[in-house]
């Protein structure tokens, strides 16, 4: 072992001393560090920024006459700003974080077989991640054909609708009042005047506010040129009411782009009202236009403490200001590259802003900009981006709590989840704190489920899934062994159902679906193959009768032992059984091991009805499934997790109920996380459970993580992929 | 723009940026380079190191420069190495390429057949054997770069070198 050692020490020496940086790496990593530091600084642009260091200097008259106050010098209390956005790319909406890493997906109707491309959107005020309204526009390239569409994502729960929409005018960027009240949009023929339509919105959505808001329509008396309102913000209440702007952009027959601010009132009443005339912003004394003005919204329903601006200068360059009371703007020119003023002048390009940060863009492209430390994120291919609020329980980035503030901070699932595997039904991936890896993709018709053999961690396991479905359906399996795949292949199976394996790896079984069986002749076989290094060469059958008889469909769930010697294992099998109704009800089936190491079911045995199925309309329903939690290896015991009806308690009415050691803990699930069908069901749910650990979908493409521990529960959190099914991992040993 | 990041100007950040890169970037291009096998990746990993470093540096937030560089190396390496193997092998599974890893060149001198031998190891096994062997770090401190327990450091240790006996006594008979 010596001579290998020195041999090593030698070697990795020689080939370390060959390896030579090349000197120009620091100029491109500068480089990078200089273009992420900030958008393009010209020789004048940093001229202009030197000037601009003071803080507290009086705003010019920037609004004309009716000066916009923004707020009071002093920073607001309360969060700096939001984490994520709404993006579209003209097809799609995606809700991301700052550096445009997907978080989500936002689901709009779109009835039409050819949608028109959405081009604008707008996010409701008080919004999160997890309860998000957005009203969105989708436009034709020349703005003739337009639809306003709402979406509201609620968990699992989505409903949307139209608000408005037509041929020959074009409606442009909606945007909300600060309390989400209301949401305005500018509607206008070609060549004609504009028009400002509202629309009231309520708890239960647009129509359900105060009935004076609701599809109000107001022509003031705007300049000539195409109109779109940018922001929408209160500057001061009182016994009368609230009063505010809703600031706006207008590009004039000679091709100038101008801001202007429309005040705005809510009365007494509730209705809103159009008492002036718009103000165009007047330039500032530094001779910049503006073009875009926003609010920077640090509150989500309250004014920001500062204005952010798109503004054209006497030289053509456009600058992205910060504006605030009593302070020169601070100005920072932006590479023509990224936003030149033809761009501007074009009416197409947009800002937004939360707190410090700011989004802009034009076309396809957007870029968020942090003030904090001048740096830049590019979204490229985003078409419009909003801001959401921040969800209550998101976790400030490098926060002092953070137990490793020297390590790189990882990114993907919930903190403190465990490493699992999962499907999109295209794909088997497997996710840890620090890494995300394809294990195998879909080669039939899609992956269905898994089963992943107990004891398994990231770097050493063993997985079989199903690919494809009924009878078409294949067994395939892969084995890792310090992250290198070991074995794979396909299993002598005939129309598997979701495969299980025994609580100690040491059988896999799969319910045997013929999928044409009478309900009058039972149902279904149980098919197992014995596993020791790697799957046996036989397959073991044994016929299972449904008790009740009209059970014509099982599925099997999992596998637990409920008691065991030195030579014999007694347990069962976990199952899910579909009536003729096409209710789901779960079932046991009893296996044993026997002295031989041979596996049976009990001559005769049937699958009994966990909890007895009740009909009628004071009855409640329950769908039961239930995973045990594999927490000890091979051995009787360890908790159990069901999911249940608890009806009458706060939050939703079903919950995920942990049974170990002779205690019960529930946890109520958040109202309509799951999907519960017309007739009171839950359907197509699945669970799976390792030790405290519980991961939870809705047998569509969402899924939660939960955690027992003494103190409490800990989520339901979501899992950032769109995910079909998973199973959590055991930790590595030793680590 | 007003400044508002901790402890730094962006000037005075990015000066003592290009003093951590300077005293930091060849042993981050070598660990690389030793992890991977791959002077280009090693490149790229060490830069993206680099890249993703400095919004911490400039918060204040690294205060052992050298540990965080190490640790960052070998996750990113890790990282890039597992994805790439993975989705490697399924794209050979799904063409019916069922080629292996690439084994020493017979003709090459003893230290390319040393360094070739621990190109075969998995990445755990080589990753401790190079923290151990080439960075000459304590099994603690291994076990911090890798973000395992001293045990697996040990176990990793261990049979990484037990491989390449097998594989280096191969070669030579």
């Amino acid at each position: 072992m010596r001579h290998v050692e020195e041999r090593l020490r030698r070697s990795l020496a020689t080939r370390a001393d060959d390896v030579h940086p090349d000197p120009a790496t620091w100029d491109r990593l500068d480089s990078r560090l200089h273009r992420r530091a900030w958008v393009g600084w010209s020789a004048a642009g940093v001229a202009v920024a030197a000037a601009a260091v003071a803080v507290a200097l009086i705003v010019p008259g920037l609004l004309g006459e009716t000066r916009v106050e923004l707020s009071p010098a002093d920073p607001p209390p309360g969060p700096a700003g939001a984490t994520t956005l709404v993006t579209t790319d003209g097809s799609r909406m995606q809700v991301t974080d700052l550096d445009g890493q997907v978080l989500g997906e936002v689901d709009p109707p779109a009835d039409a077989a050819e949608p028109l491309p959405i081009t604008r959107l707008a996010v409701q005020p008080g919004s999160t991640p997890d309860d998000l309204t957005v009203v969105y526009l989708r436009a034709d390239a020349d703005c003739e054909r337009v639809e306003v569409g709402w979406v509201r994502m609620d968990g699992a729960i989505g409903e949307g609708g139209v608000l408005g929409g037509g041929q020959g005018y074009c409606a442009t960027d909606p945007v909300w009042s600060p309390d989400g009240a209301a949401v305005a949009w500018m509607e206008q023929e070609p060549g004609g005047a504009a028009a400002l339509q509202v629309h009231g919105w309520g708890p239960g959505g647009p129509g359900t506010g105060d009935p004076a808001t609701d599809n109000a329509r107001f022509d003031p008396d705007l300049p000539v040129g195409a109109v779109r309102a940018t922001d929408w913000w209160w500057t001061d209440t009182d016994d009368t009411g609230v009063r505010g702007v809703i600031s706006l952009s207008v590009t004039d027959p000679e091709g100038e782009t101008r801001a202007f601010t429309l005040a705005v009132e809510r009365q007494a009443d509730g209705a809103i009202a159009l008492p002036e005339t718009p103000m165009a912003a007047d330039p500032a004394d530094d001779g910049v236009r503006s073009a875009v003005l926003v609010s920077s919204h640090d509150h989500s329903t309250e004014r920001g403490a500062y204005g952010y601006e798109l503004g054209v200068d006497v030289d053509g360059t456009v600058l992205l200001s910060r504006l605030a009371d009593h302070a020169e703007p601070d100005r920072v020119p932006l590479d023509p590259a990224v936003l030149a003023a033809e761009d501007v002048d074009r009416g197409e390009a947009w800002l937004t802003a939360r707190g410090d940060t700011v989004v802009f863009g034009h076309a396809d492209a957007a870029w968020v900009f942090r003030v904090a430390d001048s740096s830049y994120t590019a979204l490229p291919g985003v078409v419009h981006a909003a801001f959401t609020g921040s969800p209550a329980s998101d976790p400030a980035p490098e926060s002092p709590g953070d137990p490793s503030p020297e390590s790189p901070a990882p990114d993907g699932p919930p903190p403190g989840a465990p490493a699992f595997v999962a499907t999109d039904g295209g794909a088997l991936t497997l996710t840890t704190a620090e890494t995300e890896a394809v294990l195998a993709r879909a080669a039939d018709g899609g992956i269905a489920d898994f089963a992943v053999r107990p004891s398994a961690t990231p770097d050493d396991l063993t997985l079989v899934w199903r690919d494809g479905e009924g009878c078409g359906a294949t067994l395939r399996h892969l084995t890792l062994v310090d992250g290198e795949e070991a074995a794979s292949g396909t299993l002598p199976a005939s129309c598997p159902g979701r495969p299980a394996f025994a609580p100690d790896g040491r059988h896999l079984a799969w319910v045997s679906e013929p999928g044409d069986t009478a309900p009058d002749e039972g149902c279904c076989t149980v098919e197992t193959l014995d596993w020791a290094d790697g799957p046996g060469d036989a397959v073991v059958a044994f016929d299972l009768a449904a008790n009740p008889a009209e059970i014509f469909l099982l599925e099997l769930l999992d596998w637990v032992w409920v008691e065991g010697t030195d030579t014999a294992t007694a347990g069962h099998l976990l199952l899910a059984g579909t009536d003729t109704h096409g209710t789901v009800s779960a079932l046991t089936a009893p296996v044993e091991r026997q002295d031989d190491g041979a596996l049976a079911l009990p001559a005769g045995a049937t699958a009994e009805q966990v909890t007895p199925f009740v009909v009628g309309a004071e009855q409640e329903r329950f769908a039961v499934l239930q995973a045990d939690s594999h927490q000890t290896v091979g051995s009787p015991g360890g908790p159990r997790y069901r999911l249940e009806r608890h009806p009458g308690e706060g939050g939703g009415d079903l919950a995920v109920v942990r049974e170990g050691h002779g205690e019960t803990d529930a946890r109520v699930l958040p109202a309509g996380l799951l999907r519960v069908n017309t007739t009171g069901e839950v359907d197509a749910v699945w669970m799976t459970a390792r030790g405290d650990d519980v991961l939870l979908g809705d047998g569509a493409d969402r899924a939660w993580w939960l955690r027992w521990t003494a103190d409490g529960w800990v989520g339901p959190a979501e899992l950032d992929h769109r995910t079909r099914f998973a199973v959590p991992l055991a930790e590595p040993a030793g680590g | 723009m007003e400044v508002v990041a901790v402890g730094r100007t962006p000037a005075a950040a990015r000066q003592g940026f290009a003093d951590v890169f300077t005293a930091h970037h060849p042993e981050a291009l070598r660990l690389a380079y030793l992890l991977c096998g791959d002077a280009h990746r090693a490149e790229d990993a060490a830069a993206e190191v680099f890249m993703k470093m400095y919004r911490r540096w400039r918060r204040g937030r690294i205060s052992n420069p050298r540990a965080y560089v190490r640790r960052a190396v070998v996750n990113e390496v890790s990282s890039r190495f597992r994805r790439l193997a993975l989705e490697r092998r399924e794209e050979q599974r799904q063409h019916g390429d069922d080629r292996g890893p690439r084994l020493a060149d017979d003709a090459a001198a003893d230290r390319d057949e040393v360094f070739q031998a621990l190109a075969a190891l998995p990445p755990r096994q080589r990753t401790a054997v190079v923290l151990r062997y080439y960075a000459d770090l304590t099994e603690a401190d291994t076990a911090a770069a890798m973000g395992v327990s001293v045990g697996t450091v040990k176990s990793a240790v261990s049979r990484g070198l037990e491989r390449l006996r097998v594989l280096l006594e191969e070669e030579v008979t």
